[in-house]
């Protein structure tokens, strides 16, 4: 489950306890006050994993090194079990542009996104996980394949997969591939965390079919599909309901979480019989 | 991508009027432009989120569409400089005040300073605040002598506008600005109880609490402003969370 602020009292009044919340590093990174104070009640009872959305690992340089001790300093003061970033980029040093930015996958960038997971999970002594992006443009230089590119950054730095469902099912729509042989070409062996959200489908003036990933609905159908395929492979794993914007009550968003839970347990007794 | 083309995918977002950045592609090239559009809106429309966030109060007094506009100029000409976007804004209230649509409401830019100072109150440090059985021990000589520094979380907004009358008016569904007298407002907030907390200061309590929190002495402070009564301003300020030491 994401916390936001506006689900805070529910949250802490909640007898069904969700696995785990999840929260935007960037959200906390301020010194002090009530939110902070909501955050620690809350992990009381909750384990925690930190999801960063400023640290442009895709981008031109690496990380600063105050920049990753804000986020170790995070880490160590709530006893998060969990980091994660994106694979893009977010910015220039001192421009802020508070999106998630397409890169393209070079033998040249894949050497940079590598340095830069290295440099973090150095800094934050742990293993991080890296989600795989939503986009809406691709790169002529590119060399290699997306999941191809994800590959390669898990197996030369060490990381994990975040893998985000609804990513694979907007991107696909964008860049009109095949999502099944898209998911079964990613790393799913390294997969520590999933997210599942719903998109926005428009069409571009061409008439042709444009899906954006916009958190503000419950998950959609082909996701939920995707989701029950990845399952084959990765097992149980963590999974995160992402509602970002128009933020439904409570209970929807549990209903979302049990929706989840169903499908990992007729994941696992589907396994059970396949294997017995 | 060399830095030189991630500057230019990132002019390509702030100026709509930039061409788009060569090497990029989509199915059917008919359509790319509408795909970068979808960045180009992302960074725009979650940066003008950010700042009716920000500015609640500001945005009930000109209407969401008139504040998106007025936040929109604003974000085309000064993006954050990190992705913490809680420090986001600080020069939007000296923005509004050259934004000559918004010249008609002139207090404004105070009423976003005050939005602001309330933002930034709500994220400082954690820190106990000076204990009112602290200046307990001391006698009359070294009392007055006595100087302090201000708590990591109190902000002081000083205006010929009133602030915390159209602050707490908008805090109600339907505000009624007719009753306002139009009086000149001093604010101070803290953090007394965790949450923030928005006090209406007369100006002569204001001068003397000013004067504390920039350091100087009791003494000082009420020379600058004799007709308060400094014990119990001092009182005031230690009930609210105002003083974090006394300087040695």
């Amino acid at each position: 489950m994401g916390i936001k602020a506006a689900h805070y009292a529910a949250a802490l009044a909640e007898t069904r306890r969700p696995a785990f919340l999840e929260i935007h590093a960037e959200n906390y990174l301020h010194a002090g006050g009530p939110a902070h104070r909501y955050l620690e009640s809350l992990r009381r009872d909750h384990a925690l994993s930190i999801h960063g959305v400023g640290l442009s690992l895709g981008g031109p340089s690496a990380p600063a090194a105050e920049d990753l001790a804000a986020r170790r300093a995070l880490l160590d003061r709530y006893e998060a079990h969990s980091f994660s970033e994106h694979l893009a980029w977010s910015g220039l040093p001192r421009q802020y542009l508070n999106d998630l930015l397409p890169l393209a996958y070079t033998q040249e960038s894949l050497a940079r996104v590598v340095r830069h997971v290295e440099a973090t999970q150095e800094a934050l002594g742990r293993r991080i996980l890296i989600e795989n992006p939503a986009t809406y443009v691709g790169f002529t230089d590119s060399t290699y394949s997306e999941p191809d590119f994800i590959g390669e950054v898990v197996r030369r730095s060490g990381c994990g997969l975040l893998l985000d469902v609804n990513n694979i099912v907007v991107s696909a729509i964008n860049h009109e591939f095949d999502a099944v042989r898209y998911l079964h070409e990613l790393p799913l062996q390294a997969t520590g965390e999933v997210h599942l959200a719903g998109h926005a489908l428009k069409t571009d003036r061409a008439g042709r079919p444009l899906a954006i990933d916009t958190h503000d609905g419950p998950v959609q159908d082909s996701t939920w599909h995707l989701f029950r395929i990845a399952l084959q492979t990765t097992g149980r794993v963590p999974v995160l309901i992402e509602w970002d914007s128009q933020l439904p009550e409570w209970p929807a968003l549990m209903e979302q979480a049990r929706m989840a839970e169903q499908a990992m347990n007729d994941g696992a007794r589907e396994t059970h019989h396949a294997h017995g | 991508m060399r830095t030189a083309d991630y500057e230019r995918f990132a002019r390509a977002l702030c100026d709509a009027d930039a061409p788009l950045p060569d090497g990029l592609c989509a199915p059917g090239h008919a359509t790319l432009a509408d795909r970068f559009a979808v960045y180009r809106n992302n960074v725009h429309v979650s940066l003008v989120e950010a700042l009716a966030e920000g500015f609640p109060c500001v945005r009930a007094q000109v209407g969401d569409e008139f504040f998106r506009a007025m936040a929109r100029m604003h974000v085309q000409q000064h993006k954050p400089s990190t992705p913490l976007l809680t420090h986001y804004g600080e020069l939007f209230p000296d923005f509004i005040g050259t934004f000559e649509p918004a010249s008609t409401l002139p207090w404004l830019p105070d009423l976003a300073r005050m939005e602001r100072a309330w933002a930034e109150c709500w994220a400082a440090a954690d820190a106990a605040a000076l204990p009112v059985t602290a200046l307990r021990t001391m006698n009359a000589g070294e009392l007055a002598r006595c100087r302090f520094t201000a708590h990591p979380a109190v902000r002081l907004v000083r205006s010929q506008w009133p602030i915390a009358s159209l602050w707490e008016a908008h805090q109600h569904t339907q505000p009624d600005l007719g009753e306002l007298d139009w009086l000149a407002e001093d604010v101070m907030l803290t953090r007394p109880q965790h949450e923030v907390l928005l006090q209406r200061l007369d100006a002569d309590a204001a001068r003397f609490i000013e004067a504390l929190l920039q350091g100087e002495s009791i003494e000082t402070a009420a020379g600058r402003v004799p007709q308060v009564d400094a014990g119990a301003m001092l009182g005031f300020m230690l009930d609210n969370a105002t003083l974090l030491e006394i300087r040695r």
